[in-house]
């Protein structure tokens, strides 16, 4: 029997240098805030900076339905089209690419192909990860990544690695070096780690 | 911008105030032909409708009192709905190659069933040949396909697409065939349209394919019918204007038009549609009685000739075409006014498998062009010349 992790969760549908863009193959079964998923044969990593669910055609507005439903999944058992016509999406940061066999932090040299398949991360390519927190620096230069982000971030990695501790000790030190002179920052995301 | 709307606003304030004056009098006779078809009989109807035989107007058959009422069923617990719609792209002469295309869309929405629901479209294009319909023996009785022919031709579609995935449907729940628009395909029988598309929309299509539904209806519980959304027609008033009017047929004839009577008590009706009067008679989920149409086209449609019925779905009064087997089958005829009330309900006012199948057909301004664009691209690639007109060179780059 292959392993749940074999099966794609989601095919790239817009993709440059820094981040890429993925269909989610079921509503609502996107991988959550922070995490880190892998795109293509040879992998791309990225971490999940954003999810949106929205109509297949961008031009169809989505209307309410509920109006008689005493509950949501009453809605969506009244339309059961919605389940086709509507589509999860999320976006990742490369974080990292694979380069014989080892999750290399950095972005890659050539983006995801469109239509590649992403996958859900293994244990072994998230010590990879855990083990040198580089990625923090990627994070915390993208514009687009907020504390919030790379809070979940760190804390999804750091409930599937082996040694939590010492990965969030490691993360932490990464934080104080790169967040010099932004004493109230760090302690806010510091707090939040804690939590 | 070439339209002037300082002019434009002009006429449409003329035209709607002649609207608000025309709008009092309309709502009293309204009022007035509800309650003569409220008051109507099997009997007086059935008897009137049996001594006319020649009358400047169409009118709908009856067999009961205009002014009945009928509550749907309870929802069925599972069920389908199976819905085509269609576009086009007619052959344009200043392409390099004449050819059209005919998207046909579709969807089956299947509710409390395990499988899912699927929607689809596919793509036809017509070329050389294939862009004449042809008679079976004589060489030279042929037609072109394009403007209005090319729209029965996406018509015929339609209807053998929906009838194949409604005879691929394999569950043991009812299923419902719903189209667009109506049943009653009176263009192939107007002034000036080929005896091949007639032949070709009726005898080889509609016919069959109704033959093929009403089989597949014996063994599987299935409903056939159409959805004319905001129906402009008159059948109905002009059966009450017909059990009205006091004249002969003779006289009627040169007193009545097509569209309005100058005598009394039947010019109550003047410019009111069937829906005006069954948006007072029908509460909401009501529907009408069933009417048989007396369209010219029918005496082709042989056992599958078209009867219809009004619906009061919340939002607007619809108009439901049906086959005349499921308009003579009390089961498939409630069953069939239940799930497009249903269908009506779930889409805010329009059936959501219609709404679907359109969705999958429509063809924007961006295929049209992306389908113009690949077609100048490969004949480009495969001829070595640019074979496009001028004019469209010039629409292309509208240059100053």
């Amino acid at each position: 029997m292959r392993n749940l992790l074999d099966r794609p969760i989601a095919e790239v549908i817009e993709a440059n240098i820094e981040t890429f863009k993925a269909q989610c193959y079921e509503l609502y079964k996107s991988p959550p805030l922070g995490s880190l998923v892998k795109a293509g044969d040879i992998p791309v990593y990225g971490i999940v900076i954003d999810i949106a669910t929205e109509g297949l055609d961008p031009s169809r507005p989505i209307a309410a339905r509920g109006f008689s439903a005493t509950t949501e999944q009453e809605i969506y058992t009244q339309n059961p089209q919605l389940m086709e016509l509507l589509c999860t999406k999320f976006r990742a940061i490369a974080v990292g690419f694979s380069r014989d066999n080892l999750l290399i932090q950095g972005y890659p040299f050539e983006p995801p192909r469109i239509h590649a398949f992403v996958h859900e991360c293994l244990s072994d390519e998230l010590s990879d990860l855990s083990s040198n927190p580089d990625f923090i620096h990627l994070l915390l230069q993208h514009p687009e990544v907020k504390d919030e982000i790379l809070t979940a971030s760190i804390i999804s990695i750091s409930k599937q690695t082996n040694n939590r501790e010492a990965f969030l000790v490691r993360a932490g030190k990464t934080l104080a070096i790169e967040l010099t002179g932004q004493m109230s920052r760090l302690n806010a995301i510091l707090r939040k780690l804690k939590q | 911008m070439s339209l002037d709307l300082n002019k434009a606003i002009r006429k449409i304030k003329e035209i709607t105030q002649g609207h608000a004056k025309e709008f009092k009098d309309r709502v009293a006779r309204i009022q007035l032909s509800v309650e003569h078809m409220e008051g109507s009989t099997r009997e007086g109807i059935v008897e009137k409708l049996r001594s006319v035989s020649n009358r400047p107007f169409l009118w709908a058959g009856a067999t009961e009192g205009l002014g009945q009422a009928y509550e749907p069923d309870p929802i069925p617990q599972a069920f389908s709905v199976a819905s085509t719609d269609g576009s086009h792209i007619d052959v344009d002469r200043h392409l390099p190659i004449p050819c059209a295309l005919i998207n046909v869309g579709g969807c089956i929405i299947r509710y409390n069933l395990r499988t899912k629901s699927d929607f689809f479209s596919e793509p036809e294009v017509y070329h050389g040949e294939g862009l004449y319909l042809k008679g079976d023996t004589n060489v030279v009785d042929e037609v072109y396909i394009e403007g209005s022919t090319l729209g029965m031709l996406r018509t015929v579609n339609e209807i053998e697409t929906l009838t194949n995935i409604i005879a691929e449907y394999q569950d043991d729940s009812p299923i419902l065939g719903l189209m667009d628009g109506s049943l009653i395909l009176w263009q192939v029988s107007g002034p000036g349209v080929h005896h091949l598309v007639k032949k070709r929309v009726i005898d080889q299509t509609f016919i069959p394919a109704m033959d093929k539904l009403e089989n597949l209806s014996k063994t599987k519980t299935l409903a056939i019918a159409s959805y004319v959304s905001m129906p402009r027609s008159t059948d109905v008033v002009n059966t009450l204007r017909l059990y009205l009017c006091q004249s002969a047929d003779e006289k009627c004839s040169g007193l009545c038009s097509i569209r309005k009577s100058l005598s009394s008590p039947c010019n109550i009706v003047n410019n009111i549609l069937d829906r005006d009067v069954f948006a007072v008679l029908l509460k909401e989920g009501q529907r009408s009685s069933v009417f048989s149409s007396t369209s010219v086209i029918m005496k082709d449609y042989g056992k599958h000739s078209i009867f219809f019925f009004y619906v009061n779905n919340g939002w607007e009064i619809g108009r439901i075409e049906v086959p005349e087997w499921i308009a003579k089958n009390p089961d498939l005829l409630s069953l069939t006014h239940t799930l497009i009330l249903d269908q009506c309900r779930k889409g805010l006012g329009y059936p959501v498998a219609v709404s679907e199948a359109h969705e999958q057909a429509v063809l924007t301004a961006s295929d049209r062009r992306a389908f113009q664009d690949m077609l100048l691209a490969h004949t480009n690639e495969s001829l070595s010349s640019n074979n496009t007109s001028q004019k469209v060179r010039s629409k292309l780059l509208p240059w100053l």
